[in-house]
């Protein structure tokens, strides 16, 4: 089966409608969408579940838009950055216009991502073929320390990413196979599973979150005069259109912050938007091109996102943590083999992207702009309970252990308790991608040249490598530091 | 002092007991030919950054506290705590639930559990259950083949 099969084709447009869902709702993210998703996808044949995420991932961005245009509530954190001017144009000229802005130019940013997925990916698989154990231990490095610099606060940073780190750890260790924290307990032999922890740590704490804090914020209403002028169509698809043509210059430049934004480890599709609607603010654009910077560029981001993940196995953000650890489920390992072993894969992995792009986001957009205005209508309180069965189901059908139910109320305590002390989860999760590949170099480089830490300083590479985290560490210690200075003054 | 750093204290307590556990359960891990480098030192290394994170970040917070001697109690904390101490032990009831009454029963009852707790209607509680009873039963029984 290929992504092009009717069953790929009519995964990638209910992934697309129910990542739309998922990322209109405030409250409910992408990256929920895709755990309580990824238990249905570990069943489905490889093809049909990548075509469902690549709908998922692109269009939960594109729906953060549809809450902000709503109720000036955006659905996701990508969407935050332009919410003001968003919903000003729903209210000054039509919520169908304003979707519009939201659909188009996220489609373009998305396709032009697409251009630079293709050859940064293949680039980068070419390079990293001279890759040993020394320089993906300093790239998995590199990645860590720029999502550790990413958080808001270092030290939650650090706790969040080492707690992921640590998780990994259980299970059989990857250089020696010897069994670790298990405690007698055969359940645990294997590890945490990655999905069940998933599951815990965005879905579980979600509802527990929501409970403890005994408020729901309804934001229901919906729209209830789409379009204003001609028709939703036509304002929808034509005039919106006609501003991407106006303004091709903004459009290249999100899209390519997006891509290389997304491209960072760490970074990710709201800092792309933030980036760019703030390049545009400053550069004295109107609510219109604020908006269209902000979310070509968020969408770029996503696809750029894939190219480190794709070329070198190393995800750049959350989202294509959980993709990295679905791959690794399906027993395809992401990196320079996968290119010279199962190209065909890739490929159609580049050619669903397209297709999203092309026709999933500006026609499933407008499609699911209208169902997700009816969907607003239904209670949060309703969402949510469901949402507790999803995931009841979800980690059960995992591997069919009702162990894996303690398991996950005992990370779900937990993750309640990083939310509320206002630790990133993101990065633990990174932590828990990133941590037993950390070791598995770290072990192998070690085990190679008989214990001899001056390895990882011979290799030109390596050598460049670890420069540039030093580089990373210091660029981004001065950029922290720098605005306390500037108080100070 | 904020609820947010009565937060970050217990999660600090929490990560300074993984890390004394990550040190501890890892002195029993096998050694090899070189005792430094074998399956403990990974967690010994996490277990250090660790420990030290989490007593930095208590320290911190306990200086505020004296600072301040004060806890903000806007929020009314022990309601709030009751209602999830007793969707925590409902949760923790749920592998005698499914013994007895199978996945797609357990999902269902929780739905509608869930959807009461968070304030939902009865009619809207059931709607929830119904959508639930029949998104479990055609996706994961009839097309995924879970053992249900």
């Amino acid at each position: 089966m290929n992504f092009f099969s009717l069953e790929a084709i009519l995964a990638m447009l209910l992934g697309s409608l129910y990542g739309a869902i998922f990322g209109a709702l405030p409250g409910l993210t992408a990256t929920l969408a895709l755990s309580l998703f990824i238990p249905i996808a570990i069943f489905l044949p490889p093809a049909v579940a990548f075509s469902a995420i690549i709908g998922i991932t692109a269009t939960a961005i594109f729906a953060g838009d549809i809450g902000a245009v709503a109720v000036r509530i955006p659905g996701t954190p990508a969407s935050a950055a332009y919410t003001e001017e968003i919903y000003a144009i729903g209210q000054e000229k039509s919520p169908a216009y304003a979707l519009g802005i939201a659909s188009i130019p996220s489609a373009i940013g998305s396709l032009i991502g697409v251009g630079f997925l293709v050859v940064g990916s293949l680039a980068l698989a070419q390079f990293a073929k001279q890759f040993s154990s020394f320089e993906y231990f300093w790239l998995v490095l590199l990645g860590l320390v720029s999502g550790v610099f990413a958080s808001e606060s270092l030290l939650k940073g650090i706790i969040s990413f080492c707690v992921g780190m640590l998780l990994g750890t259980f299970g059989y260790d990857p250089a020696f196979g010897m069994p670790r924290f298990s405690f007698d307990n055969n359940n645990l032999l294997g590890g945490v599973d990655f999905i069940v922890a998933l599951i815990a740590f965005f879905g579980i704490a979600e509802v527990l979150e929501t409970v403890y804090n005994g408020k729901i914020s309804q934001t229901s209403g919906g729209l209830t005069d789409l379009g204003r002028g001609k028709s939703v169509f036509h304002e929808f698809f034509v005039e919106t259109w006609k501003l991407c043509m106006k303004n091709k210059g903004r459009l290249l430049r999100s899209s390519l912050v997006g891509t290389f934004i997304g491209f960072l480890p760490g970074a990710g599709s709201d800092l792309a938007a933030w980036v760019s609607s703030n390049f545009a603010r400053m550069g004295g654009a109107n609510k219109e091109q604020v908006t269209l910077e902000g979310t070509t560029s968020n969408n770029a981001a996503v696809a750029g996102t894939w190219i480190p993940a794709l070329a070198l196995g190393i995800p750049g953000d959350t989202l294509t943590a959980i993709i990295l650890g679905m791959f690794l489920t399906l027993g395809i390992t992401p990196g320079p083999d996968l290119f010279q072993n199962n190209f065909t894969f890739v490929l159609q992995i580049y050619l669903a992207f397209l297709l999203v792009s092309v026709l999933v986001m500006p026609f499933a957009g407008y499609i699911s702009a209208l169902l997700v205005n009816q969907m607003m209508r239904v209670p949060m309180r309703v969402l949510l309970g469901v949402v507790l069965g999803l995931c009841l189901v979800g980690v059960y059908a995992i591997n069919n252990n009702p162990f894996d139910f303690s398991l996950m109320l005992v990370i779900g305590v937990f993750a309640l308790m990083l939310r509320k002390a206002g630790f990133p989860i993101g990065q633990l999760i990174l932590g828990l991608v990133l941590g037993p590949l950390l070791e598995g170099y770290l072990m192998q480089s070690l085990i190679k040249t008989n214990y001899n830490l001056s390895s990882f300083f011979e290799r030109p590479l390596a050598i460049f490598l670890a420069l540039c985290n030093l580089a990373l560490v210091a660029a981004m210690i001065w950029l922290r530091t720098r605005p306390k200075q500037d108080t100070a003054k | 002092m904020k609820n947010q750093h009565v937060w970050e204290m217990l999660v600090a307590v929490i990560v300074l007991f993984f890390s004394i556990a990550a040190w501890v359960y890892s002195a029993e891990f096998p050694t090899q030919e070189n005792p430094i480098v074998g399956p403990a030192l990974f967690p010994r290394v996490l277990g250090v950054i660790l420990g030290g994170s989490a007593l930095s970040l208590l320290v911190s917070n306990l200086w505020l506290w004296q600072k301040t001697r004060t806890l903000e109690t806007g929020e009314a904390v022990l309601p709030q705590l009751g209602r999830l101490a007793l969707v925590v032990v409902a949760l923790a009831l749920v592998p005698f639930v499914f013994a007895q009454i199978g996945l797609l029963w357990t999902a269902v009852l929780y739905t509608m559990a869930a959807c009461l707790v968070l304030g939902a209607k009865p009619l809207e509680a059931c709607l929830g259950a119904i959508v639930m009873l029949g998104f479990v039963y055609v996706v994961f029984i009839q097309i995924l083949k879970v053992q249900a």
